[in-house]
């Protein structure tokens, strides 16, 4: 699936309260999907699922994206940026720009994980 | 600089005074030249060098936001054209648009005292004051921008004359500026309410406006002495580089009415010749007319060559 | 100062202070702020950032002033070992600079300039591509004001304000009324595109899905037929949005009477990123054939359009600027901050008002862990928890006053809610630069 980072009101509000509680952390470690590709992935809002680019990988909740406007967002995971999506940029080459590549990872998606199974 | 200074030994070309190329001194107290000043007086020896008043810049564009953006268009010009620091000095870039701090070393160098930014818009007047803060040595002015100015329009239309000379008069405060500065008075309306038109005409319509540039023009002309500024109302004139547009600029000098008014770039708004086709030069008529009328001064504008920022 | 009887809290109100937290930056806040507590209480106008914002940033005064290896140092010892630090380094590196005021900005400039050091801004990261795009098309240009009178058309391509500039719309570009703007909303029409839905997209009257990594096509495509060509219908398998639908909104968009192009990351982060800009950026100069047509990026932070803009008059450069060779030089992908950590080039690191721990690629991330890092933070954060010295500062907009530039670089002063028992980072850059350039002196 392709991950996009994105920004959000719950990722600025937590941000503010301090990057190293425990609130900004779990925004920022909580992927949103389509219900449909949960659906298809048997996921429930809240499992644990292991996101993987190549040999570094990040264990993150899901929830089902809450849109008022239908779209065709099936094979995209959204995630507010944060330490979480930063340790998928495992790819530092700007193409010349300045600029990594930060939107559009492709990411291998793996769970429902049992509580038990731990990050990494 | 020290407010009393004397300086020996330079060669003074002093044209007011005609002074021309004499060795001699010149004398400095409280910041004013005089005759003499006391023996211990601080001393500089300008033995070798040329002793001259400072040069002063009418109308440079030399901070703002649009100065800023013409620098970030070009980085490769600058890079041609460093400007490298020194133990006291800032390093910087040259080029069309100079950094601030190689601005005022080089101003400094070409022997200006002054350089006056000819264009501020009232909301850029902060950033314009900390980009002359870092504008090392030369004294700094600017004008600010009062001939598109929508809520003027509005007074102005309306006829509350009392309330637009307010007005005028808080924004040249409050922004500090020196005076009043107007650019092609009333195309603005017409460039952002009507998908990009021009003024052609000081009697055309300002798009919504029950207003035409002449109007505008006359009555800030009129604030400007009327509040005494030292500078009168700083006129582009409508028209710029256009064939034909002396008989603008002609009719802009007119609308003054003998009171003091100040043309920019004049050569630009001096052609003759027809809309769309090439200029002639009618440069004879416009400074026949300047001369005529000594309410009215003027700065000829500098043609650039090589390259530039648009 | 109002006694307040009823809850016995010394109180005083700010009217007019400035919310720093977005590129909007308001200025119309009315803060409440209680003396005693040192904290803003309530802050009247204010989004639900902004009031996150304001309420979030009281001060502990329990905290350090500075860290030096993790133990409490003096202000005096940590500048003496910052100063050391960076001048002993063969290439350091100074980043951050959007959460600070210009005053402060200016200064991290003149200490980069007397160290001969990097300096590079979160533009490189955020809206750099932007800057890039610019320098090669320019940039049809205006102010947000202009917008709330005239805009009748407002494209929000790549960008999510309703969650990341919550009174971008509210109260500058879509809901306001205006002088040439007197029904507000419905005299304006709002089309979002994106590769998904999102809140802003609840307030567009007409939502342009596309493909990820098409939006370079999609913009050709517009600018196509807005200069009288036809699409191959290939577009819409390349970007995924029907024919029928780009055709209806390139005409919409030449036949407005004023319009404007919001964007943000998701042109700049995506492939093409400059590419992506600059034909954003084309696009508009295209379309004012037609008519009025202006863009500008949703900038995120407070004070990162400051950043370019104190980097641009001092220098002659934006961002990724280096002065290795005691002038200025620029190039992104050299110069830029990412790739100097990527490479592993630099050997020291000043970061100021960021957290690139937190949000840099990986590789990054690693080479700064392993180098020496000097941070200015109001919080703790992952950046200032890796770093040799930490540094403690007062919070711009809440405790310290200077200025800063909204997305539409606009200058705004800032009013601040109380004072902060803790440097401001200008109040610790200004004997920093001072003692580097003793230091480089010998």
């Amino acid at each position: 699936m392709i991950l996009v980072p994105m920004r959000t009101t719950k990722q600025g509000t937590t941000l503010n309260a301090g990057k190293l509680k425990d609130a900004y952390k779990e925004t920022t470690s909580t992927a949103e999907i389509k219900q449909e590709d949960m659906d298809r992935l048997g996921l429930k809002k809240g499992d644990r699922v292991r996101l993987r680019v190549g040999t570094h990988a990040v264990v993150v909740s899901c929830i089902p994206r809450k849109i008022k406007v239908t779209d065709n967002s099936s094979g995209l995971i959204f995630m507010p940026y944060g330490p979480t999506t930063s340790a998928l940029m495992v790819d530092g080459d700007t193409a010349g720009t300045g600029m990594p590549a930060s939107k559009h990872l492709v990411v291998e998606i793996e769970g429902p994980l049992a509580p038990e199974e731990d990050d990494g | 600089m020290s407010s009393t200074l004397r300086i020996v030994n330079g060669k003074v070309y002093d044209p007011a005074n005609d002074i021309d190329g004499q060795v001699r001194d010149v004398c400095i107290l409280d910041g004013k030249i005089v005759d003499s000043v006391p023996e211990d007086a601080p001393t500089i020896d300008a033995h070798g060098m040329v002793v001259m008043p400072g040069g002063v810049d009418i109308h440079c564009h030399i901070a703002g936001s649009k100065v800023n953006l013409a620098r970030k268009f070009q980085p490769e010009d600058h890079r041609y054209d460093p400007h490298p620091g020194t133990e006291y000095t800032r390093s910087g870039s040259g080029g069309v648009v100079p950094s601030t701090f190689a601005t005022g070393y080089r101003y400094a160098t070409m022997g200006y005292t002054t350089a006056m930014e000819a264009a501020v818009p009232p909301l850029s007047a902060r950033h314009v004051l900390e980009e002359l803060e870092d504008t090392p040595i030369i004294d700094k002015g600017y004008y600010v921008l009062m001939g598109n100015n929508s809520m003027l329009h509005q007074l102005l239309e309306k006829g509350r004359m009392e309330e637009f000379r307010e007005a005028v008069a808080w924004w040249v405060k409050a922004t500090k500026a020196y005076t009043i500065k107007l650019v092609n008075p009333g195309a603005d309306e017409m460039w952002k309410g009507k998908k990009n038109a021009n003024i052609t005409a000081l009697d055309q319509k300002i798009h919504a406006f029950d207003l035409t540039p002449r109007k505008v023009i006359k009555a800030l002309i009129d604030v400007a002495n009327d509040l005494g500024l030292p500078h009168p109302a700083h006129i582009h004139c409508n028209n710029l580089g256009h064939s034909g547009n002396y008989e603008t600029t002609l009719e802009t000098m007119r609308t003054a009415e003998g009171r003091r008014v100040h043309i920019t770039h004049i050569q630009f708004h001096s052609y003759g010749g027809e809309v769309g086709k090439n200029p002639v030069s009618a440069a004879r008529a416009i400074s026949d007319f300047v001369n005529d009328n000594p309410n009215i001064s003027a700065d000829v504008g500098q043609v650039m060559f090589g390259k530039r920022s648009a | 100062m109002d006694k307040n009887t009823a809850t016995e809290k010394n109180t005083t109100i700010i009217k007019n202070a400035t919310c720093t937290f977005c590129g909007c930056v308001c200025d119309d806040m009315e803060l409440t702020v209680d003396l005693d507590e040192k904290c803003i209480i309530k802050s009247k106008n204010a989004c639900v950032l902004g009031k996150a914002w304001f309420s979030e940033h009281s001060v502990d005064e329990s905290r350090p002033v500075a860290l030096i290896d993790g133990k409490e140092a003096s202000l005096e010892d940590a500048i003496e070992e910052a100063a050391q630090i960076l001048v002993n380094a063969r290439f350091p590196i100074i980043y951050g600079l959007s959460d600070t005021t210009s005053e402060a900005q200016r200064q991290a400039v003149a200490m980069a300039d007397y160290l001969s050091a990097n300096i590079d801004s979160t533009s490189s990261v955020c809206h750099g591509p932007t800057g890039m795009g610019l320098q090669g098309v320019g940039e049809p240009t205006t102010t947000l004001g202009e917008v709330k009178n005239r805009a009748d058309m407002v494209v929000y391509w790549g960008c999510n304000p309703t969650d990341c500039h919550p009174r971008l719309s509210t109260h500058f570009t879509v809901m306001p009324k205006g002088m040439y703007i007197p029904n507000g909303r419905k005299d304006r029409t709002v089309i979002n595109v994106d590769i998904r839905s999102t809140s802003t997209t609840n307030i567009a009257d007409l939502f342009v899905q596309l493909k990820p990594g098409s939006d370079y096509e999609l913009l050709s495509a517009l600018r196509s037929i807005s200069r009288g060509r036809r699409l191959n219908p290939s577009i819409e398998e390349q970007t995924g949005v029907p024919m029928a639908t780009i055709e209806d909104v390139a005409h919409r968009l030449m036949s407005c009477n004023y319009g404007i192009l919001f964007f943000g990351m998701g042109l700049t982060m995506t492939r093409g990123r400059h590419y992506n800009t600059g034909a954003l950026h084309l696009l508009a100069a295209d379309l004012n054939e037609h008519t009025h047509f202006v863009v500008k990026p949703a900038r995120g932070h407070g004070n990162v359009t400051g950043a370019d803009t104190v980097m641009s008059w001092q220098t002659g450069y934006p961002f990724g600027v280096n002065f290795n060779r005691g002038y200025p030089r620029h190039e992104p992908g050299e110069f830029t901050t990412t790739d100097i950590l990527v490479r592993g080039e630099a050997d020291a690191a000043c970061i100021i008002a960021s957290d690139p721990i937190a949000n840099f690629a990986r590789p990054a991330i690693e080479h700064l862990k392993k180098i020496p890092v000097i941070s200015f933070d109001p919080k703790p954060t992952p950046t200032s928890q890796i770093a040799r010295v930490a540094l403690t500062t007062a919070c711009y907009g809440i405790n310290v006053p200077g200025t800063v530039y909204r997305m539409d670089d606009i200058p705004i002063p800032l009013r601040p809610a109380f004072e902060s028992p803790f440097p401001s980072d200008l109040d610790i850059l200004k004997p920093l630069t001072e003692r580097i350039r003793e230091l480089k002196a010998h």
